[in-house]
């Protein structure tokens, strides 16, 4: 398989995770196609040496957040406001988007650095080596942001009440 | 409080909500960038080579006398022939301006303007070169790009110096050598020590320096896992390469990531490095640097390899 192909079959396989990944981390979706497409074709020019990487994954990712790091300096960057239902969701189980829809506005209330691991972490499925790589800062950093930011996922409202968990 | 696997689950649910419209041109936009990319960096090379070679400014800049005389080297954009028309504005004169100076000008033209900084020992800020070239009829909606310099660092432009034609010669033999490696007549040393970073990896007998496998050195190396092979990067390079005498003591001003320093041996030696022409690129992932230890008979004592990080 020669490179175009090779990485034409990456982007179709994982685009839309990286593009989602994006807008979990506080992207528009049009930021995070835009800024999906930069780190896509950053790593295009260098696509045998992402191939080579220990984990090529984990180095998308990393240009990935450069390069969403890239935009914010360049634009003053706003964040999906927490009230207003974004107008991408998919249209599919009215619950099973409600349901996302809690996770997304809870995300949005934590602090980056909390959004942050807890996104690199449980949604585009990376070790806390891999994330402390892509954050740049020591693993047991990632590990104690990583409890801190479940505590402060858990103890927001809404999701407190998707797992009953809510005390009264 | 939740669990990894409950986390793993709801985020799982926030991203199945987020629908991804299909890309089928990302491929062609990369080819495109990388082509663009190019073009850009013989626009910078080309400024660094007179700024470097000749010690000199390139031609300056009084928008009112009319256009500077075009860098040695650089091609003509066909639409420079072509005749201003009431629908086209003509490229100023900028090499000299301070960067603010000269996109107010672009701008009061209603051009758009990109920036590129390259490494040079003018004033930061100031404008090397202008692509398309001053002169050049364009139309009001056209992007004007501004090569501008960048900061070089202290003691910098002390060092930098033309290339020796007896390290040219020895670049050019090493890069022929590293596309197709034999037992010719290179000259290496009886001993080659093979750098990776910032340490010494190991050494090749002059014999072994035929064999390419003997170049692979193991990783790992940052996040690499390796082999690593000099000789694969410098016969791979595809745009270019920016070559000069010991650059590999200091950062490169367009991947400012690069560690320290090299290792002893290497830093004190006289070092010729080999660099992708790459230019601007934030990441760094582009970025490698092979450095080439030479002794005074001009025989080669080592060879270094550094990779840039994302």
């Amino acid at each position: 398989m020669d490179r175009d192909e090779d990485f034409a079959e990456y982007v179709a396989a994982r685009r839309p995770t990286l593009v989602r990944t994006a807008v979990l981390l506080g992207c528009t979706i049009h930021e995070a196609e835009d800024v999906t497409q930069t780190a896509l074709v950053r790593c295009y020019r260098s696509w045998s040496r992402v191939r080579r990487a220990d984990a090529p994954d984990a180095y998308v990712y990393r240009v990935l957040v450069n390069a969403l790091h890239d935009m914010r300096g360049r634009r003053s960057h706003s964040e999906i406001p927490s009230d207003e239902l974004p107008s991408e969701m998919v249209a599919g189980h009215a619950d099973d988007v409600t349901r996302g829809h809690v996770v997304r506005r809870a995300l949005l209330s934590l602090t980056e650095q909390h959004r942050a691991v807890l996104v690199l972490r449980f949604f585009a499925d990376l070790g806390e080596r891999q994330v402390a790589e892509i954050l740049r800062v020591p693993p047991g950093t990632v590990k104690s942001r990583t409890a801190r930011a479940l505590a402060a996922l858990s103890a927001h409202e809404d999701v407190a009440d998707l797992h009953g968990e809510r005390r009264i | 409080m939740l669990t990894e696997d409950q986390a793993r689950a709801l985020l799982g649910e926030a991203g199945d909500t987020i629908s991804v419209a299909p890309e089928p041109t990302l491929l062609e936009r990369a080819r495109r960038a990388r082509r663009g990319r190019r073009l850009i960096t013989l626009s910078a090379a080309a400024a660094v080579a007179t700024v470097v070679a000749g010690g000199t400014a390139i031609g300056v800049s009084d928008p009112s006398t009319g256009p500077a005389p075009a860098a040695p080297g650089r091609s003509t954009p066909a639409a420079s022939t072509k005749p201003p028309t009431s629908r086209t504005v003509t490229v100023p004169a900028l090499e000299g301006l301070e960067e603010q100076v000269a996109t107010a000008r672009l701008q009061e033209l209603g051009l758009r303007v990109s920036y590129f900084v390259g490494d040079s020992c003018e004033p930061p800020g100031s404008v090397m070169s202008v692509d398309p070239e001053p002169g050049t009829a364009v139309t009001p909606d056209s992007t004007v790009e501004l090569v501008v310099s960048g900061s070089a660092g202290p003691g910098t432009c002390e060092e930098q110096r033309v290339l020796h034609a007896r390290d040219q010669m020895i670049v050019d033999r090493f890069v022929a050598f590293a596309k197709a490696p034999s037992a010719t007549t290179e000259p290496f040393a009886p001993r080659v020590a093979l750098g990776l970073g910032d340490s010494v990896r190991g050494f090749l007998s002059e014999r072994e320096t035929a064999d390419p496998a003997a170049w692979e050195l193991p990783g790992p190396y940052g996040q690499w896992t390796g082999p690593f092979s000099a000789l694969e990067y410098l016969a791979e390079a595809e745009d270019g390469l920016d070559v000069g005498n010991n650059l590999a003591t200091r950062a490169r001003i367009v991947c400012a990531t690069r560690p320290a320093g090299p290792p002893p041996r290497f830093r004190e030696a006289h070092l010729i490095s080999i660099q992708p022409d790459s230019g601007e690129d934030a990441s760094c992932l582009d970025w490698w640097s092979v450095d080439l230890a030479v002794d005074d008979a001009g025989r080669i004592t080592g060879v270094l390899l550094t990779l840039g990080d994302p």
